[in-house]
């Protein structure tokens, strides 16, 4: 017993031994290993290339972005969403794409998350209620998916649509919005490589309090506008109704610019209150598209922004 | 005892206020969340000083006493609410804060329920109350306009969650409509 011998054969190789680390690497061990979506464990979101980018200002903290949600399908309070929406089951999640394309088409979430590699992307983000946020979100350009679809010309339109389950989202068994949460954007805006398909969040799949496991994010648009949990995407020929403006059409546009120069009967628009800020703090001044104004202004040259809020 | 008790509960939400201020107590918005907190309390006492008087009928249980206190709390958290607004949330910035007021209805209606409260304060003490007579109880009835303007405000500067609003209006109507026995 003492010696006994080992073979040859039991020794992992060191090539076997680093395709293995490998494997677990692409697998996404890390973050199968601290209990994230077993789904998108596949998806190594602490791997994701982080872009450059001209922000200056810190990070908002993971804490305040995953405990600070306007996500009215777990409830109206702001922290309503933390506290419940680990009852909504992501597992299994597709995407069903239908309207006008040439032939309609569902991606499991494993398959759409894999079309293009993950990029970390720092974006500011600016709630129509008047406060802000910088997060460093995952995922790639909406466009790489679009590219992949036949749209027939008479796709002018985008929809999204976000789960509807009220047994395991119980904001959505009181009617204060008209669910299925609908969002919606013109073709332009949603070719732009600015807006983004997220999958993640501070190197880790979004938390589902934060839109799990798939959402948008339009940086230069009110916050309402980067829709959660999506399950289905739909095109169409002319401007669909959204959430918010059915629910309220003289406050709330189709467009949802970030805009200081057209005001809100609730909120001011002309500056908003970081979080994160001291309580000494001054508000900041609320920028132009928030702030995205040279990469995405040309999409609205021409149009009556206070017409067209 | 039962004055410690009175002034710890109408004292609370300075507590908070303070827990918040000195970093003791997480917020994530701190400068909504000391509104939020100042604008119930404000209404809270509201309910309870109207409450008083249907105490008396009903239960023979004299409160009176704490109406002044309680009316002046009332007041304090209106005061301290309108102060974060001016101080915290806009450093007195007085072109912002009038543009801003100039846009906003529910501003407007805050300032009025406020401004209202103000003679009422004033006259609150019993050299006013001797030297007012019979006036002083016609002009403390502008209590009610305070509540029309306190629950307007209110009610322009809601997104979705109506239910605190609604309760505050329901508990107000009761208060109104439910005779209060051997009123004069």
């Amino acid at each position: 017993m003492a010696n006994k011998k080992i073979l040859a054969s039991e020794i992992t190789a060191e090539k076997i031994y680093y395709d293995r680390r490998n494997f677990l690497k692409k697998i996404g061990f890390a973050s199968a290993a601290i209990g994230f979506s077993p789904l998108l464990s596949f998806a190594n979101m602490s791997q994701a290339k982080k872009i450059p980018h001209d922000i200056k200002d810190s990070l908002t903290s993971f804490k305040d972005v995953t405990s600070y949600n306007n996500f009215y399908e777990f409830g109206l309070q702001k922290s309503s969403p933390k506290a419940h929406a680990h009852k909504m089951k992501i597992d299994p999640w597709s995407v069903d794409i239908s309207g006008h394309i040439e032939t309609n088409k569902t991606y499991a979430l494993e398959d759409l998350v894999k079309l293009a590699s993950l990029e970390e992307r720092v974006y500011r983000l600016r709630c129509v209620e008047g406060w802000s946020m910088v997060i460093p979100w995952i995922g790639f350009s909406l466009s790489v998916l679009l590219k992949k679809l036949a749209l027939t010309s008479r796709a002018k339109y985008i929809i999204f649509e976000t789960l509807f389950r009220p047994d395991e989202m119980e904001g959505q068994k009181s009617r204060v919005l008209d669910w299925p949460y609908l969002e919606a954007l013109r073709i332009d805006e949603a070719m732009h490589p600015l807006t983004l398909l997220c999958f993640g969040v501070y190197g880790k799949v979004l938390p589902n309090q934060n839109g799990a496991p798939v959402r948008l994010i339009i940086p230069w648009k009110y916050g309402f506008k980067s829709i959660k949990s999506i399950v289905k995407i739909k095109f169409v020929e002319s401007m669909p109704k959204t959430t918010w403006a059915l629910s309220n059409p003289n406050e709330y546009g189709f467009y949802a610019n970030v805009n200081p120069n057209v005001d809100h009967p609730r909120w001011t628009q002309a500056t908003e209150r970081r979080i994160g800020d001291s309580i000494l703090a001054k508000r900041r001044k609320t920028e132009f598209l928030n702030g995205y104004a040279e990469e995405v202004g040309y999409l609205y040259s021409g149009l009556d922004l206070k017409k067209n809020f | 005892m039962k004055l410690f008790l009175f002034y710890n509960f109408c004292n609370a939400p300075i507590y908070f206020i303070l827990a918040i201020l000195f970093g003791i107590y997480y917020v994530t918005n701190p400068i909504d969340y000391l509104l939020s907190i100042t604008g119930h309390a404000a209404i809270i006492l509201l309910i309870i000083l109207l409450l008083i008087p249907h105490i008396f009928f009903r239960l023979q249980i004299n409160l009176f006493f704490y109406r002044r206190p309680i009316g002046l709390y009332v007041f304090l958290y209106s005061f301290l609410h309108t102060l974060i607004f001016f101080a915290l949330d806009y450093q007195f910035a007085w072109p912002s804060i009038l543009h801003e007021i100039k846009l906003h209805l529910y501003l407007q209606l805050g300032l009025l329920a406020l401004i209202f409260l103000l003679p009422l304060v004033i006259t609150s003490n019993d050299y006013a109350k001797k030297l007012l007579s019979d006036w002083w109880g016609k002009l403390h009835k502008l209590i009610y306009l305070v509540i029309i303007f306190t629950l307007l405000h209110y009610y322009f500067l809601i997104k979705l969650d109506f239910n605190f609003l609604i309760m505050y209006i329901v508990l107000f109507l009761i208060l109104f409509i439910v005779p209060k026995k051997n009123a004069q």
